[in-house]
């Protein structure tokens, strides 16, 4: 990926960024979806793309584990999203209640074998081993987990609709449902160039899953202690910059930059590079 | 899920040093809680058909009862063995710490089996997550903006990318595996 493609990756991740840091713009999300979540901004961080195998395993991320690459001289795994280096954060630790909910987000690079689905996009930039994600990892109690889930979503759907693009929010059933999760969303966004509205966000509730093996709890008020929930979500992948490309392509080819981002490009139409 | 006995007595028995802590399964190992699956063997049953995980839940439940058997059974021992300490009598306590160790192994070979069963044990769905086979089966809750409509023939994000300079040369032959490389 170059040029102007680089560069909108890189406004993506700068809007992305304002919106979740802005209390003022997450207060907007959450009256208008009617939630009550506290408005508390994303703290960014910069996490490691390597993992231990035991953070791994307590993450319940380990497996499929064909899914992952190893780096064998080290005995480490490269991460297959944010999340995965996030969620330990609080590994062995008690929160204060009264420090909930916590937010981060992080923007990486992604590695995948996608070992399970051979045959599925095999052309193009839809499903790659490595690719870009910006990732929303968020701590609460359990009681607060379900609607915390529901802000990601609203979140989610917030960034999309500002890119102006056409989307649809699926629950998946419990047979598409992911081992660990609870409650799992999608957004999907429609992809002109097939047709169809394809997955660009999904969001996952874990409740006490990955907490009771990472040792991640809730020092309560009372002074009694139970597990955090995690949720986590995505903020942005490559995925959205295919919508991008393929919503706003003009008949000369050249595509028009979204409204939201023309600030963060510098441009208002992606013409190439000319060189 | 600790045994009757903490770490902190173990630790007390110094002079006598204890059988290893792997008789205390450290709560790492689980995802769910374990009263779940003792309690509401069932349901744990049906959400894993729910979920298409094919786990023997019997026999996970029968480990766990060994388990938890042979933990008390060492920690009973342990506290014969520090009786037999504090008597000075010689002869018990070497044949305790035989059995000590018999059983320490026997616990060991359970452990084994049962940690990697109890790792893939799923979590439970939510109330209002809908129960179906697969992906045919999500449910669509809500649907925002308008698909748009091109009055021309739309071009392929490889071919035009490349000719808008955004992919580079060498990489777009590459994408046709998915893999980004030099």
């Amino acid at each position: 990926m170059k040029g102007d493609l680089a560069l909108l990756q890189n406004a993506m991740h700068q809007f992305t960024l304002s919106v979740l840091t802005n209390e003022a713009t997450l207060k907007g999300i959450i009256e208008k979806a009617g939630l009550s979540v506290s408005a508390k901004p994303f703290i960014p961080v910069v996490p490691p793309l390597f993992i231990r195998p035991e953070v791994f395993q307590r993450m319940a991320r380990l497996e499929p584990r064909d899914e992952r690459y190893h780096v064998d001289a080290d005995d480490l795994y490269l991460i297959g999203s944010a999340e995965h280096t996030l969620g330990p954060l609080h590994m062995d630790e008690a929160i204060k209640e009264s420090d909930l909910p916590l937010r981060y987000t992080a923007f990486t690079s992604a590695f995948r074998r996608e070992a399970g689905s051979y045959g599925k996009d095999m052309r193009g930039i839809i499903r790659l081993h490595q690719f870009e994600k910006m990732e929303m990892e968020s701590f609460t109690t359990q009681e607060s987990g379900l609607e915390e889930q529901n802000f990601l979503v609203a979140i989610q759907e917030y960034l999309t609709a500002q890119l102006g693009l056409p989307y649809q929010v699926v629950m998946t059933c419990t047979g598409d449902q992911g081992d660990p999760d609870a409650r799992h969303l999608d957004v999907e966004t429609w992809m002109p160039g097939q047709g169809k509205y394809r997955e660009t966000h999904s969001a996952d509730l874990m409740t006490d899953y990955q907490t009771r093996r990472l040792g991640t709890k809730v020092k309560r008020a009372d002074g009694k202690s139970d597990f955090a929930c995690t949720n986590d979500a995505t903020a942005f992948a490559g995925r959205t910059l295919v919508a991008i490309m393929e919503n706003y392509q003009q008949e000369d080819g050249s595509i028009l930059v979204p409204e939201v981002l023309k600030k963060w490009m510098g441009k208002d139409v992606m013409s190439g590079d000319r060189r | 899920m600790r045994g009757s006995l903490g770490p902190s007595f173990r630790q007390g028995l110094s002079p006598h040093p204890s059988y290893p802590s792997s008789s205390v399964p450290s709560s790492k190992h689980h995802m769910i809680d374990l009263k779940f699956l003792r309690e509401q063997t069932e349901k744990l049953k049906e959400v894993c058909r729910q979920k298409n995980v094919a786990l023997d839940i019997d026999a996970i439940l029968n480990l766990d009862t060994k388990r938890r058997e042979l933990s008390g059974k060492l920690d009973e021992l342990n506290r014969l063995r520090n009786d037999a300490a504090k008597s000075k009598d010689i002869e018990a306590g070497k044949r305790l710490k035989q059995e000590g160790i018999a059983l320490e192994a026997e616990l060991a070979v359970v452990t084994g089996e049962l940690d990697p069963l109890l790792l893939k044990i799923p979590n439970p769905p939510s109330d209002d997550t809908p129960v179906g086979k697969d992906d045919s089966e999500n449910v669509v809750i809500r649907k925002v903006g308008e698909p748009k409509t091109f009055s021309f023939t739309r071009k392929s994000i490889l071919s035009w990318g490349r000719r808008l300079g955004l992919l580079t040369q060498s990489a777009v032959p590459m994408l046709r595996v998915r893999v980004l490389a030099i």
